[in-house]
């Protein structure tokens, strides 16, 4: 009896949920919901700022802010592939304004941005394959993005270190000297987040080769045109060698980019690598910390910068090609482009503007005074576009190192041969496919980029 | 004598050892969820103590005002009791038809059913799901996670089927002599008679819709808002904070748990029931 | 002979409405079968034949799809080694699972299965796992085995056990740790199985060993086993099938990784769909991975239906 009283009781109960369903209270008719999604964190304070005044100002239009993280990737794409992306969305990286592009997702800016407006971004900025496709523009710049070292300096300091290391040898050495001296406290004198070991190593490692003269990114050598990781042999070895001593941070292997800043704000690495952007906010709000720190030049193999890193910049924010009303998005789209918010976030150290009125107009941010290079500095280019979306059948190349960093594997020659052969297998299959083209450029040098003649 | 006195001492200890080791492993995670979401994320990560030294009840606040534990519980109640509805529904209708009438086709239909109890895509089959469902407008609500997640209940079918089965025959045979038809015979002689397997039908839907992981995590990749707890929880170990909030991380996960965790202490009879019930059956 | 004839029409008249009460029956029977079936077809049935048509093809959602013919299968057998990796986890995992958690839930059955008192609070305890989201507790014990700030490290540290703490999630131990974590969640369940099936078993063979002066041990090994032999079976089954099928606290946990050493079939699988962080690529591949689902699938069903064969074969023995 007791039973049936509970399950007429449950009953009713999901009577009561399905008739709730069918009316949820939907929104007002004439208020435009846009939906915004970003993979950034560091800088949500200023972002959600402007949504907020935004919505307030604007009664007509909802922004409606989404916060994606280390899965943004994998959102994008399946969205993409539903047809569900939103009106305006934050672009990763290279490969993903490209491919968007190439699916016909995005809206040309052309029609929209008025004269005025395309005068506050330098007309150099305005890159075919990095934010125009085709002669159109698709998105627009805001900060420049590149990679460099972040060391502790009390620990540096602690273990009679004058500063940060200039060549790869120096930052294995101090890695060890660290450790040896301060690991019985827990302090570790390096480590990548390599959780997702290829996003670990582009976070700096891919730099190696660049630095050194050697113009050859994420394997795609520009002069041969073609994929050779031949010469990333020394740069893995190196790392295998702070691996191997124990120096290293243990559980790097499942480590991700923010549990590792907290045991950095937690004085317990002495430096690793990573984007140029993001780290001054990151310490200022995300995780606060008292440990002295700075930003640092990626070490190269003699100690001298022979080549050039190379800087991201072009394109923040694109608009969908299928937004329900083009006018609106087009407004919220502007607002965050705005001149105002453009030198918020350079003041606020959230990034390193590129565009040339917004640095002239900005008070030189309190972020490059403390961390100078975080400062965009003259070796630090924009890199010609290398092949995108090219994904070999079975392990990347991050992966594949990361087996001899960590010592599972120590053929690293028969490594970088699978990885020739699968790289350039999957490149010209996407050649076949239409999605790429050949790519060859062979005069280019590290240091001079303008050599870009077939 | 004596001897055999000590032995069975023996024995009733080692058992009682081994039964009290299970239980501890068994609640331990729960209580470390629990406790650990009244916690300061500073005391987590120091870790070594059961009860928190400060309870902080905030926690529970910042999950639902910061994390937007409301709206995802809402989305969770809303689905489940959905996808309970559903099941109950369908699979009781079927499971007599399967038990009680003779018909063309019904061997067949009853041996795809079987078969499909076997095969596994895995994940594969949310993916032309999601795109149907989507070009039909309907991922923007949580019906199309609702059906995905209800899907063929095989099993449920299979456990009503086998409980009319065990039900003698002769009294809705009597009642469709009567001139009613199957359907009247249906909810005027089956339903009152198969009460106690619903009651497990609707548990165990209501448990793996509220559960569930992988379907509502694909259905509402772009629908933050459509969120149920389980994806919003595991979703916060991506988060901005993740490493910074454990805390939150397990007000969370409680948030999740607790309501299961009540209704299995007034049901958990049932559970086991209806579980043993399927199990001799099968 | 009228008489004959007569009935023979009245024969024809009745088979006529015979039909036709049949038709209105079976229509009967499907309305009521309907709202399952249309949901049994649409959710169950049509994504299978959609990856049995996608597994001939190249596509990645977007850009148009290309039939290859058996190409995928070609590279599922020649160029996949991460597959096979995953398949050879999934053995490793289901075995060792189905190894250690089944005798616990045998033992666990044993010790509370008894007609005086019934335990059912024990039960209720070791069966909640059960009722608990995999995904949401797979989290917990991701903190739990955290290797710096985690419980568990802290917990051994602190009573001497290690001096350093242990790294659960790195290559060497994450699938040790996968493994406790699938034998916390699925205990219970098998548990309950065994005690269904001691249930059976009739107290009065038990009285009649007593009388015999039988020890426990002859009582397990004369009584206990043999008479479990047909719900062994099915248990076994369905360790098997559901092992082989587990993939949503392993994503949570450790994603696959690290590099691959957790990494199951239809998480791998998952991967070719729905890219993770945690993957190597962020392109999906329907084509392909409808292909490797399908091959997948087989493994499963060749499995299980070997498993009928061979425990049919003992049935014949013993």
């Amino acid at each position: 009896m007791k039973n049936h009283k509970m399950l007429s009781a449950l009953l009713a109960a999901l009577m009561l949920i399905s008739a709730c369903l069918f009316t949820v209270p939907a929104m007002a008719e004439d208020v435009t919901e846009i939906t915004v999604w970003t993979k950034d964190r560091h800088d949500q304070d200023l972002l959600l700022s402007i949504v907020d005044q935004f919505n307030k100002e604007n009664p007509d239009i909802h922004i409606n802010y989404e916060q994606y993280t280390d899965n943004y990737p994998q959102v994008i794409e399946i969205a993409s592939s539903a047809g569900e992306l939103p009106d305006i969305f934050c672009i990763n990286n290279t490969p993903m304004i490209t491919q968007a592009y190439q699916r016909g997702q995005l809206a040309a800016l052309d029609s929209l941005i008025t004269d005025e407006d395309k005068a506050r971004f330098d007309a150099s900025l305005f890159i075919e394959g990095i934010n125009m496709f085709d002669g159109q523009i698709y998105s627009l710049p805001n900060t420049g993005l590149t990679l460099r070292l972040v060391y502790n300096q009390d620990i540096f300091e602690r273990v009679g270190l004058s500063g940060p290391p200039k060549s790869i040898d120096e930052m294995v050495a101090d890695a060890k000297l660290i450790t040896e001296q301060l690991g019985g406290e827990g302090v570790y004198g390096f480590a990548l987040p390599l959780a997702n070991p290829q996003s670990g190593f582009q976070r700096g490692f891919n730099q190696f080769p660049l630095i050194d003269g050697y113009p050859v990114f994420e394997g795609f050598d520009y002069r041969q045109g073609k994929y050779d990781f031949t010469v990333y042999k020394p740069y893995v070895l190196a790392l295998a060698d702070i691996w191997n001593s124990g120096a290293a941070f243990p559980g790097c292997e499942s480590l991700n980019i923010d549990p590792l800043r907290t045991q950095f704000a937690a004085g317990k690495i002495g430096m690793y690598m990573t984007y140029s952007h993001s780290e001054w906010g990151v310490y200022m709000d995300q995780f606060p910390t008292d440990q002295r720190w700075q930003y640092a030049q990626i070490p190269s193999t003699s100690g001298e910068i022979v080549g050039s890193q190379s800087l991201s910049a072009g394109y923040w924010y694109v608009i969908n090609s299928a937004t329900k009303d083009l006018e609106k998005t087009w407004r919220v789209y502007s607002a965050i482009y705005s001149q105002e918010n453009l030198i918020k976030y350079y003041e606020a150290g959230y990034g390193v503007s590129v565009v040339p009125s917004v640095i002239a107009a900005a008070t030189a941010p309190s972020a490059i005074a403390a961390v100078p290079y975080m400062g965009i500095q003259p070796t630090d280019k924009i890199w010609p576009v290398a092949p995108q979306n090219v994904v070999p059948e079975g392990d990347n190349w991050g992966a594949r190192f990361a087996e001899v960093v960590f010592g599972y594997n120590n053929d690293i020659d028969g490594i970088i041969a699978d990885l020739n052969e699968r790289y350039q297998a999957a490149y010209l299959q996407s050649i076949e496919d239409g999605f790429n083209t050949q790519i060859q450029y062979p005069n280019l040098a590290a240091n001079d980029l303008t050599n870009t003649m077939n | 004598m004596n001897k055999d006195r000590m032995m069975r001492g023996v024995g009733a200890a080692l058992k009682w050892v081994f039964l009290l080791t299970l239980i501890a492993f068994t609640l331990y995670p729960v209580i470390y969820a629990l406790l650990g979401s009244l916690k300061s994320n500073y005391e987590l990560t120091l870790g070594g103590h059961l009860f928190p030294e400060v309870w902080k009840f905030e926690n529970y606040m910042d999950a639902f005002t910061r994390g937007r534990f409301g709206l995802y519980t809402f989305n969770s109640l809303m689905v489940a009791g959905l996808v309970s509805l559903l099941s109950l529904v369908t699979s009781s209708m079927a499971g007599y038809v399967f038990a009680r009438r003779q018909f063309r086709g019904k061997g067949f239909i009853m041996s795809l059913y079987m078969a499909f109890m076997f095969i596994s895509l895995g994940s594969v089959t949310i993916y032309p799901l999601f795109v149907l469902f989507s070009r039909m407008k309907l991922t923007k609500t949580i019906i199309a996670m609702a059906l995905v997640m209800t899907g063929g209940q095989a099993s449920n079918v299979f456990l009503v089927t086998g409980f009319i089965k065990s039900v003698p025959k002769e009294l809705d045979e009597a009642a469709f002599i009567d001139g009613c038809t199957p359907f009247q015979v249906f909810i005027i002689m089956i339903l009152p008679m198969i009460r106690s397997i619903l009651a497990v039908v609707l548990l165990f839907s209501f448990r793996s819709a509220w559960n569930d992981y992988i379907t509502p995590l694909i259905m509402t990749i772009g629908n933050a808002k459509l969120r149920t707890l389980t994806v919003a929880v595991v979703q916060l170990k991506y988060s901005s904070n993740a490493a910074a909030e454990w805390q939150i991380m397990l007000a969370g996960a409680s948030i999740a748990l607790i309501p299961v965790l009540i209704l299995y202490i007034f049901t958990h009879k049932q559970f086991i029931s209806g579980l043993l019930s399927g199990a001799v059956k099968a | 002979m009228v008489f004959t004839i007569q009935s023979k029409n009245k024969a024809v008249g009745m088979t006529l409405a015979h039909r036709k009460a049949r038709r209105r029956d079976t229509a009967r029977s499907y309305a009521m079968l309907a709202p399952n079936l249309i949901l049994f077809l649409l959710i169950s049935v049509y994504p299978v034949i959609w990856a049995l048509q996608y597994m001939f093809y190249r596509y990645d959602g977007m850009s148009a799809k290309k039939f290859i013919g058996l190409g995928n299968f070609v590279r599922v057998f020649t160029r996949d080694p991460q597959f096979w990796q995953a398949v050879l986890n999934t053995f490793k995992y289901a075995g060792l699972k189905i190894v250690f958690m089944l005798p616990l839930a045998f033992v666990t059955a044993l010790l509370i299965n008894n007609t005086k008192r019934r335990y059912a609070a024990i039960q209720a305890v070791i069966f909640s796992p059960t009722i608990m989201s995999s995904a949401v507790m797979a989290l917990v014990f991701y903190l739990l085995f955290n290797v710096y700030s985690g419980e568990i490290n802290k917990l051994l540290i602190n009573i001497g056990w290690i001096v350093k703490p242990i790294n659960w999630l790195g290559r060497e131990m994450a699938m040790t740790t996968v493994l406790i974590v699938a034998i916390w969640g699925g205990l219970g369940n098998y548990m309950v199985y065994f005690l269904a099936g001691l249930q059976q078993i009739s107290p009065e063979m038990y009285e009649s060993a007593d009388l015999d002066g039988a020890s426990a041990l002859t009582k397990m090994f004369r009584i206990t086993i043999p008479l479990l032999g047909p719900v062994l079976k099915v248990i076994l089954m369905l360790s098997l099938i559901n092992a082989f099928q587990d993939m949503t606290s392993i994503m949570v946990l450790t994603g696959g990784g690290p590099f691959n050493s957790t990494n199951v079939m239809y998480l791998y699988i998952y991967n070719q769909y729905y890219p993770s962080s945690e993957a190597s690529s962020f392109l999906p591949q329907y084509g392909y991975g409808a292909a490797v689902s399908v091959v997948a699938a087989a493994i499963v069903g060749v499995i299980t239906i070997a498993y009928i064969q061979i425990s049919k074969k003992l049935d014949d023995v013993y």
